[in-house]
């Protein structure tokens, strides 16, 4: 796992470790930031967590803590030294375990991981996305050049629209 | 505490406060004080960035986060000059008469609901997109909907300007989106209603409202205050309250009148929804244009609305069920994704209500009916046959087992799709159509207010939002809010 940070500091300071594996199998290609990714990283989901109430907060290190410790019991260790493809497993069946307290849980911290990858502005050109105010023309583009494929025109409208006064319903 | 004198005060400034700020300009101009008190900050449009999280956490309760009690449900309301309207996506529909009809709301007539949305199409400059600004993730589901059956319907918008950046959802920097902060609160001002941004009401009492002023965040977006941070205390002799559904219910219980009012802060109705991608094998323009053109109303016969719709990274990360390569699978092909929005329209509920933490904070309970689980699997199915007539290769629908459904799997979508895959807090399920809570009917026993938003036995109190719904309306519902503001002001006008 390239550039651990060791940060300390902040509400998962304590869990860093368990949370940066756990992120690693949320979103594979984690493992691939480096250094000023990882701070990246961290900055996010620690100042997401600055923003919760304490009693949130409390709830995901206890619940990252409770994780960690069944999969020492499940795997024979913690998530931080688990074999990859074993604590992939090992989550998915958390992700789908019939306790709710559990999945809500895993949620949380999914969350919390996939908001620290995909927050970074590096995520988005990353994947491709390329929103920008400018819109169609950030594109050199003008409305509607963009090639299209599917071609079909529009649906029948059943609407009110500005200077036009007729159709009021929205009933099929 | 400060001590200021009006004549009336609205709390909220969205689109029911925004709309009836602007119909009490009559009594600005014969010299009455009227005063809107917003709690969130009044943002310029150089504000709206397109950072996504830094948006979020500027805009929306709990940076968009804010989670229902049972931790299932995401609830997505934005606080600032201009409410939910700065970051709504602007699609304009007016109330469905049968909706109407069942609400059986004694006083309350379809065709004046549909009167009065009139004059905000016509003011918010509602109107169809021209072919050309369609962009390809709402040509493909034009073609799917024809494709699998469907038919798909244009979304009339309220848009001026619009430069196609697909960043409705996190305020819209060309100041194209015509939400009450682009129209009615800036001709309201003009005419001399004051706003008060970041003024957030503690609680209302018979002839005052108890005001906190908070200061700007240091760094942060938005404008200061323009009063100045501290506690007031306005005297007026007429309240409005319109901080919608779970403000105004949160508000109201704060200040104690859940006693005589049993049912108040119940009922509420969300349009839980769910977001479905459809990955094709070429580029499709989902982060350029309008990112909502085209819609299916499937609410009367199976009860869901599909919407075409564009999210953005993060979001699109957490709505996607699963982890791991699967989902990253998804990420990567971000260019290539058709999305669609899929609504369940859900019934209110007593249990399903607001309520107030001991903090005064608002607190919502929101369950899942097995109804509405099957609803939101009819939807799931109707999208993933929308995705392949359209051509996807690959469809993530959650309520299917597998989740990721591939092109062979087309025929059978329907042995696929299941409301028993569907597992609450697994299920990224999210809800921007906050209704009900201060609902309107006959008396105290079964509804809070009248049919022009009077708060039973209050007769100072009105309530003027989305709360008043007494279910949910079955569509989007910004112009049905604003209808009802109307009423409304125009039942504090008839008062004074
Ligand atoms: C992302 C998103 C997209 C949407 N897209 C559409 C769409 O395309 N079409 C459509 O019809 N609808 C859409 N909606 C829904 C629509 O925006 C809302 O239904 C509508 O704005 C609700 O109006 P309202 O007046 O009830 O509440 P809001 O518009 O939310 O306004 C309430 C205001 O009251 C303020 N407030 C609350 N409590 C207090 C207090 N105690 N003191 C002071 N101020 C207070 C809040 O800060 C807020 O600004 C969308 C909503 C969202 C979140
Ligand atoms: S798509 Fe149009 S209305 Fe929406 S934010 Fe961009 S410019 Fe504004």
């Amino acid at each position: 796992m390239a550039g651990s940070s060791g940060d300390t500091r902040g509400t998962l300071g304590p869990v860093w470790e368990t949370f940066r594996a756990i992120a690693c199998v949320v979103v594979p290609a984690s493992e691939e930031l480096d250094a000023d990714g990882w701070a990246g990283f961290e900055r996010i989901v620690q100042s997401a967590l600055a923003a919760r109430p304490e009693g949130i907060r409390r709830r995901i290190v206890l619940f990252v803590r409770a994780l960690d410790a069944m999969a020492r019991l499940r795997l024979g260790s913690g998530l931080a030294s688990a074999e990859p493809l074993a604590a992939r497993r090992f989550l998915e069946g958390i992700e789908r375990s019939r306790v709710s307290l559990v999945r809500r849980g895993f949620w949380g911290v999914r969350t919390l991981a996939l908001m620290g990858y995909y927050g970074r502005p590096e995520a988005a050109s990353e994947i491709g996305y390329a929103a920008h105010p400018d819109g169609w023309s950030a594109r050199g583009l003008s409305a509607g050049a963009w090639p299209t494929r599917s071609g079909q025109g529009t649906a029948e409208p059943n609407v009110m629209v500005a200077g036009d006064e007729g159709e009021t319903s929205t009933d099929a | 505490m400060h001590e200021v004198v009006a004549d009336v005060v609205v709390v909220g400034s969205g689109a029911g406060g925004g709309t009836v700020a602007q119909r009490l300009v009559p009594l600005a101009e014969r010299g009455r004080k009227v005063i809107v008190v917003e709690q969130g900050p009044r943002f310029r449009d150089r504000d709206f960035d397109g950072n996504e999280l830094r948006m979020a956490r500027a805009l929306y309760a709990d940076a968009g986060g804010f989670l229902n009690e049972e931790g299932t449900l995401t609830l997505a309301f934005a606080r600032a000059y201009g409410g939910s309207t700065v970051v709504y996506t602007g699609t304009s529909l007016p109330p469905p008469e049968r909706v109407v009809r069942q609400w059986a709301v004694p006083g309350l007539a379809h065709d004046d609901l549909v009167r009065r949305a009139r004059r905000y199409v016509g003011e918010n400059n509602v109107h169809l997109l021209p072919d050309e600004e369609i962009n390809e993730n709402n040509r493909l589901f034009v073609g799917g909907c024809g494709a699998a059956g469907y038919s798909a319907h244009q979304f009339p918008v309220n848009v001026k300007g619009c430069r196609g950046s697909s960043l409705c959802n996190l305020g819209c920097p060309n100041g194209a989106k015509q939400g009450t902060h682009k129209v009615q609160l800036p001709s309201a001002e003009a005419a001399g209603v004051e706003v008060v941004t970041r003024a957030e009401a503690i609680r209302v009492e018979p002839g005052a409202v108890v005001v906190r002023v908070h200061p700007s965040e240091v760094g942060g977006p938005g404008t200061p205050p323009e009063w100045e941070p501290g506690s007031y205390r306005i005297r007026a002799p007429k309240i409005v309250v319109a901080g919608g559904a779970i403000g105004s219910s949160a508000l109201l219980l704060r200040s104690g009148l859940g006693s005589g009012l049993p049912v108040l802060g119940r009922g509420l109705t969300v349009h839980p929804a769910l977001i479905l991608v459809g990955e094709h094998d070429h580029d499709v323009s989902n982060d350029v244009g309008h990112p909502k053109s085209f819609y299916v109303d499937r609410a009367a016969d199976e009860g869901f609305l599909l919407e075409t719709c564009t999210y953005f990274p993060f979001v699109t990360a957490k709505s996607l069920t699963g982890f791991g390569p699967a989902h990253e699978r998804f990420m990567r092909a971000f260019p290539r994704l058709q999305m669609i929005l899929v609504l369940a329209c859900d019934r209110a509920l007593h249990r399903n209500r607001v309520t107030v933490a001991r903090d005064g904070r608002p607190a919502v309970h929101y369950a899942f009916t097995p109804e509405l689980v099957r609803r939101l699997a009819a939807a799931n199915r109707a999208s993933a046959r929308i995705f392949f007539g359209a051509g996807a290769l690959r469809v993530h629908a959650p309520l299917a087992d597998p989740q990721v459904l591939d092109a062979k799997d087309a025929q059978r979508v329907d042995e696929l799709v299941a409301p028993s895959n569907f597992q609450p807090g697994r299920c990224s399920v999210s809800a921007a159509h906050l209704q009900g809570g201060c609902r309107m009917g006959l008396d105290a026993a079964e509804s809070v207010t009248d049919s022009w938003g009077r708060v039973h036995g209050h007769p100072w109190l009105r309530v003027a939002d989305a709360s008043l719904f007494p279910d949910a309306i079955q569509i989007n519902p910004y112009l049905t809010i604003m209808a009802l503001a109307d009423r409304v002001a125009e039942g504090v006008l008839a008062d004074m």
